[in-house]
């Protein structure tokens, strides 16, 4: 389960929640961890057992004004070495804003950054997951397919660069069953929603409440070898209207309907 | 100078008449005509209207908008497309703006195949009439509207069906970031047959909400460079859609955007 999907319960809420419902493994929110404090977040993960997933997020590089890329990437090797203390699978990264670059201009000033980042994940060995955005996330990074996240992957080919599959942003993807069995491996992270028709934002829903094909996609990677986890991360105001703990029920009542557990759906 | 058109969906709670004079009035010579505002005007009406204003027709918006989930569907769905490539034809549009339609669980490459059926038959149609018809990819948040998402996926198709009545229509907001857009603007511009341009704004998060060029963070200038200097001969359509645009008033948004015309051509 990804903090964020409970977005404002503080770091101990989520633990405690998440723990009552017998979640065993989480995406730990940056903010929020820091805002708790980061000794007794710690603390309080190991005492819980979970395992964590991803370490969200680090990256956010300013991609047009390399004068701030040492300070934003000593900010980033301080949150892999806490991501490899609390002994996460997975740190999620961002590439960061292009603002009037072209693609082409953002991934060859990105790539530059990311020959300096890797060697810190190798170091401290933890993967990164790289997430594309949809256009609109353009603050957030230049990649918006999971299919052109792929192709930088296969380029830089190191096991320290994963991609990170976001289901809201990629069911509809070209070529995504093609991409899924053929470059699974590439794949460090599934993070799955669902999406509610006429949804014209990032909003997300339950798993179940909305029109992606999500079986049908777990299926693919499955199939494909899938060796990761899958991140259930909703967010949005369908999220605050359902509220946090119907949101997770929903969500973990498909879970369970998808491994043969539950009742069907009515 | 940029052979502009203004959109009717710039001002989408005005009526057709509102539009048409308030246009004219600023020297707006070419428009995008709204089927919808048509129809509510009515369409004889309409057409004398436009022709009273030496008004050209960039594209007539919008066909398709096909139930890509259900065959059952589809033989009404194309009667009406077929209706309105008549109509294009009869206002003397330069061509038919198509959306694809939503395509439901489908994958890219299933909704693909049924489209690339329905395209078929349209064209047929469209080579009666020899009116071009141009796709437009939408946003992955509008699956209601279509299931291509890029330039490039559009272009290819394109390039796939190869007539010269099928083009893809450039809808900045959605692709002004995407991978290889010079390379395909300077490569495939044959394939594009209308430019829609506005800007968006940093910390836009939902679509259509976009703003006159100049107000947001695209870089229009540039991508308008690229399409003369790949030889474009299309329209440029300025089409600005969305919330900022109600808060700004039409009046403004439009004086806004073609003020950046302005500036762009020196005057």
């Amino acid at each position: 389960m990804d903090m964020v999907t409970s977005r404002e319960w503080p770091f101990d809420k989520d633990i405690a929640y998440y723990k009552s419902l017998g979640i065993p493994a989480i995406a730990a929110n940056r903010r929020k961890l820091e805002a708790f404090g980061v000794e007794r977040g710690l603390k309080l993960l190991r005492d819980s057992g979970m395992k964590v997933v991803c370490y969200l997020a680090t990256g956010y590089f300013t991609l047009s004004d390399p004068g701030k890329w040492a300070r934003e990437l000593e900010t980033a090797k301080r949150t892999i070495a806490l991501a490899a203390e609390m002994k996460a699978e997975t740190i999620l990264l961002m590439a960061g804003t292009p603002t009037q670059l072209t693609y082409e201009e953002a991934e060859s000033r990105f790539s530059d950054i990311l020959g300096r980042l890797l060697p810190m994940a190798e170091e401290s060995k933890v993967p990164f997951v790289l997430e594309p955005v949809n256009p609109f996330h353009v603050r957030l990074g230049h990649i918006q397919t999971l299919h052109d996240a792929l192709d930088l992957a296969d380029r830089v080919n190191s096991p320290w660069l994963k991609i990170c599959f976001e289901m809201s942003n990629m069911w509809i993807d070209r070529g995504l069953y093609e991409n899924i069995a053929r470059r699974a491996g590439r794949i460090g992270l599934v993070q799955i929603c669902d999406v509610a028709p006429r949804t014209h934002d990032a909003s997300r829903t339950a798993l179940g409440d909305g029109i992606v094909p999500i079986e049908r996609i777990i299926t693919a990677f499955d199939r494909a070898g899938y060796g990761g986890y899958y991140d259930i991360e909703i967010l949005g105001p369908e999220v605050e209207r359902l509220g946090y703990e119907e949101t997770i029920r929903r969500s973990l009542a498909w879970v369970a309907r998808h491994e043969g557990r539950g009742p069907a759906r009515t | 100078m940029l052979r502009y058109s203004l959109d009717q969906a710039t001002t989408i709670n005005w009526t057709f008449e509102q539009d048409i004079r308030h246009f004219a009035s600023l020297g707006v010579q070419a428009v995008s005509v709204q089927n919808r505002k048509l129809q509510a005007y009515g369409s004889d009406k309409g057409k004398q209207l436009l022709r009273d204003a030496g008004m050209k027709i960039s594209a007539l918006l919008s066909a398709g908008f096909f139930t890509l989930t259900d065959a059952s569907k589809w033989p009404a769905q194309l009667e009406t497309a077929k209706r309105m490539i008549g109509t294009a034809t009869e206002i003397g549009a330069e061509r038919l703006l198509l959306q694809a339609g939503p395509c439901g669980a489908m994958s890219y490459e299933e909704a693909e195949a049924r489209f690339k059926h329905l395209l078929g038959e349209l064209l047929k149609e469209a080579e009666r009439h020899r009116m071009p018809l141009c796709l437009e990819p939408n946003n992955a948040l509008r699956v209601d509207l279509g299931y291509i998402h890029s330039l490039h996926d559009g272009l290819d198709l394109a390039d796939e069906v190869d007539s010269p009545l099928f083009t893809i229509c450039f809808e900045t907001s959605n692709m002004w970031i995407e991978r290889r857009l010079y390379e395909n603007i300077a490569r495939r511009t044959k394939r594009i047959g209308l430019v829609q341009l506005n800007d968006v704004k940093a910390g836009t998060y939902f679509t259509p909400s976009r703003v006159p060029m100049g107000d947001g963070i695209i870089p229009v200038g540039r991508i308008v460079d690229a399409f003369e200097q790949a030889h474009y001969q299309g329209y440029y359509d300025i089409e600005i859609v969305g919330p900022e645009v109600e808060r700004l008033g039409y009046e403004e948004t439009i004086r806004r955007a073609l003020e950046w015309v302005k500036k762009r051509e020196g005057r």
